[in-house]
């Protein structure tokens, strides 16, 4: 059957396989960095709260 | 500061320093955003009324092709822009520990702002207008935008640049890239040849003007809707939440990977039109591909809450973050389905995309703006919120409208689709008739006003809490006292030419050189290959570069971040590379076919005619763009070719389809169906909800403006001969009376020189390569014959 659809289309399968090679890559990435420590990016990302503004909410 | 990151700097003591804001911008960008919010969203009420019944196109400067690119800028411009501004004055200044640089720029970035928008809200109505979506504002309006952004800029990164803090937050970076980005896209899409004070023509015709346009109008979505509100998500929501972004390197990926993807995908806005295949397919892959930043950045959101779950059941700024957020992940996970070629068969044309774009601009834009709304204004006036149960009520009739909204028109745009498609064995439509399938949806029509009507509803309420709020405390500047810390050497050390031509950069920049190559020299796939593959290569090393961040001291991507001038080229690079690379080939390709064209130019009947279907707006129902699509080609004729719009400046494809598509209209009823059809729609379309435009009947053409058209049209390289410009009032005049002593015989009185013959001419010539006027003008150069008009 998917050699009927990509001899049907053939333009298809490249860019499929180019967006799953995109996707790959990007999952590896997100997997690569969310196992890292925060540490050393604990105070970057605290920035927000680093005021001493009173809370009124 | 502990005395474990005390040691981390070796020159230079922390001091303490007391700053105050200056907040009186941020108050006026709210208040101003919650009334043109309140404003627009009224506008937005009364033409989905008059799409469900046509009465209430009252008069003919409220007419629905007039009043929705007013409700469109409104909500885009005024609305999202002035709460943008909000969020982004008030967040930048604590971010960087630093009141803004120029208290006269931000003076006049505001009242300039108001000033456009209450000059968009007068001259658009009254018919002054580009033609093209969310761009209709004339060509003095469009200098003003820009001379006011540009004074944004300025006050921005003059205030980066005497920043105290030296590290620059996510939130800082979305900013960044709405403002180098938005500036690109609207002067780009904006380049137009003014005729006269309030009118110009693109100077990009045909599918020139469609790709330019849909990479402006898509963008326009993903720079101006999205990256500054995401930023205003990675300030405010961790500031709701008492706690910090759920992960910082998270957001880093999110950043790169969605202003390296998000700029290529609008080609998807023109799957199954004459664009070239190959754009097509690069505007699919790559929406595909945004599934994977988009949703980063939503997980990112959502699960900064983590461990603060319990405060969403009775805080109202949190309902409407994480509600906002999780609208954007809906809009973000249907945006990409909708742009595979399949659904958008179904789906394009229809009100599927109606209830996509409310899903974004209600849920996401509309509940982020509550909440910052009912943060910051306590806050800006030393108080507390007036009352809680008010702005729970706004959430609960909000998301209800919501619902109505969207489900609505969810299942108009399914309901028509598959009207629209439906054959029968023999081969024939199902529904011939296009009214038919417009009137099964007119329940839908009522029901999205009810929604509509709803979330306005909480709108209002949300406007009296806030000066309740506002008028029981005193508006006051925020003060902070900040600790001012030194830099660290090694990062204070690096020079900029490391950062420039980091790894990062060089490689990024060899694989789009190498992408670049193999669309020169190889067919359309490799092409789009290679493109993705830049963006793999981009993804993985700056993901490789943040995984090792503080393995041998502060990675590439720590140091840029200290470097707001470095920051900013390198984003601007990252939105140029995909804009030139995606624009560049077909402008090429409309050059060579306006060349080898045989087509006959406008008339200049034709052309005034034109100019007053993009007057009223006529592009907002009617698109002229038939897709190779077997039910399509049934209905309405042979696909349209990338040739047959090559003089149109601004081209009319069109993207819904409230009324039929008239790419090939001409001939198809005669002179007479037409004007009974613009006096009065229904006595030859029962149940249509097309306004009338009898006042055209009484409207004049100014003939001797006629040649200053057609000479525009030379200028912009159309091939009119010099000698019929001169010619032009005469011709159209002669053209006009043929027309007018037409209608007589069949026992219509009209007089020649009206609107409504001069639109009646240009709606007789869609869809033919030349006028079916004896006395129209012959182009420059000899001819092939023309094929045989449907």
């Amino acid at each position: 059957m998917y050699r009927e659809f990509f001899t049907r289309s053939p333009v298809l399968a490249l860019p499929m396989l180019a967006m799953f090679l995109f996707l790959a890559v990007f999952v590896a990435v997100v997997l690569v960095t969310w196992r890292r420590p925060a540490g050393p990016v604990a105070r970057d990302a605290a920035l927000p709260l680093d005021d001493a503004e009173e809370s009124l909410s | 500061m502990s005395e474990r990151e005390m040691s981390h700097y070796r020159e230079g003591e922390a001091h303490k320093e007391r700053i105050t804001y200056d907040d009186r911008w941020p108050r006026y960008f709210v208040w101003a955003s919650v009334l043109w919010g309140i404003v627009g969203m009224l506008v937005g009420a009364l033409i989905a009324t008059q799409l469900a019944h046509h009465g209430a196109n009252v008069a003919p400067y409220l007419t629905y092709g007039r009043l929705r690119p007013l409700h469109t800028n409104a909500v885009i411009f005024a609305f999202v822009g002035n709460m943008m501004f909000a969020g982004v004055y008030y967040s930048t200044q604590r971010l960087l520990k630093a009141r803004m640089a120029s208290e006269l720029l931000s003076k006049i970035h505001f009242w300039g702002w108001q000033a456009i928008i209450v000059s968009a809200a007068v001259s658009l109505p009254l018919g002054f207008t580009q033609a093209k979506e969310y761009a209709e504002l004339e060509w003095p309006i469009d200098i003003a935008v820009t001379v006011v952004w540009v004074v944004f800029a300025v006050n921005f990164f003059w205030t980066l640049a005497r920043r105290r803090e030296k590290h620059l937050y996510v939130a800082l970076w979305f900013y960044i890239a709405t403002i180098v980005t938005v500036a690109m896209l609207y002067i780009v899409n904006n380049l137009a040849l003014p005729i006269s004070g309030m009118r110009s023509y693109s100077i990009f015709g045909g599918v020139q003007d469609a790709l330019t346009q849909w990479w402006y109008g898509h963008n326009a979505v993903a720079f101006f809707l999205t990256t500054p509100i995401l930023g205003i998500m990675y300030y405010f929501l961790p500031k709701a939440a008492g706690r910090p972004v759920y992960s910082y390197r998270l957001s880093i990926i999110h950043f790169w990977a969605l202003v390296f993807v998000y700029i290529w995908a609008g080609p998807h806005h023109l799957l199954f039109t004459a664009l070239p295949d190959w754009a097509q397919t690069l505007g699919m892959i790559f929406s595909l591909m945004l599934w994977a930043p988009s949703w980063g950045g939503m997980l990112n959101g959502l699960l900064t809450l983590r461990g603060a779950w319990d405060k969403v059941r009775t805080d109202p700024v949190l309902k409407f973050f994480v509600a906002g957020v999780t609208f954007y992940g809906m809009a973000t996970f249907e945006g990409p389905l909708l742009s595979i070629k399949s659904v958008s068969g179904l789906a394009h044309y229809t009100d599927w995309i109606v209830g996509h774009v409310h899903e974004g601009a209600l849920g996401w834009n509309g509940f982020m703006a509550a909440g910052m709304f009912y943060w910051m204004i306590p806050r800006l006036y030393r108080t507390k919120l007036y009352s809680r149960a008010a702005a729970d009520l706004h959430f609960w009739v909000g998301s209800f409208g919501i619902l109505l909204y969207v489900v609505s028109m969810w299942v108009a745009g399914v309901t028509q689709g598959l009207m629209w498609r439906a054959i029968t064995p023999q081969g024939a439509l199902v529904y011939p008739s296009f009214v038919e399938t417009l009137i099964a949806l007119r329940p839908m029509y009522w029901t999205r006003l009810v929604g509509g009507s709803l979330y306005l509803g909480g709108m209002i309420l949300m406007a009296w809490n806030l000066v309740m709020t506002a008028r029981q405390g005193e508006a006051t500047d925020g003060q902070a006292d900040v600790i001012i810390e030194p830099e660290p050497v090694e990062e204070n050390k690096v020079p900029w030419t490391r950062l420039v031509f980091g790894f990062p950069v060089v490689l990024t920049t060899f694989v789009i050189v190498a992408f670049a190559a193999a669309a020169v020299l190889s067919e359309v796939a490799s092409v789009t290959v290679a493109g993705i593959a830049v963006f793999a290569a981009v993804v993985g090393v700056i993901g490789w570069r943040i995984a090792r961040s503080g393995d041998e001291g502060p990675s590439w991507h720590r140091l840029i971040e200290g470097r707001g001038l470095i920051f900013s080229a390198l984003t601007l690079l990252a939105v140029v590379a995909g804009g030139v690379l995606e624009l560049i080939p077909s402008l090429v390709i409309n050059q060579a076919n306006a060349r080898m064209s045989h087509r006959q130019p406008y008339t200049p009947l034709e052309l005034e005619g034109r100019d007053v279907y993009l007057r009223e707006g006529c592009y907002n129902c009617h698109s002229q763009m038939i897709r190779p699509l077997r039910f399509e080609t049934i209905r309405y004729g042979e696909p349209s070719t990338i040739d047959e719009s090559i003089f149109d400046h601004p081209f009319q494809w069109g993207s819904k389809r409230t009324g039929p598509d008239l790419a090939r209209e001409g001939g198809r009823y005669p002179n007479l169906w037409h004007y009974r059809h613009l006096i009065d729609p229904r006595s030859t379309s029962p149940g249509s909800n097309m306004p009338s435009y009898a006042h055209l009947a009484t409207s004049r053409v100014d003939f001797s403006d006629t040649a200053r058209r057609v000479d525009a049209m030379r200028t912009l390289g159309i091939r009119y001969p010099e000698a019929q410009v001169t010619q032009a009032p005469a011709v159209a005049r002669h053209e006009a009376e043929a027309i007018a002593a037409d209608l007589a015989r069949e026992g219509a009185r009209v007089e020649a020189d009206t609107q409504l013959v001069a639109l009646v001419a240009y709606l007789q010539r869609l869809g033919r390569s030349q006028s079916t006027s004896r006395t129209s003008l012959t182009p420059e150069a000899p001819t092939a014959p023309a094929p045989a008009a449907r």
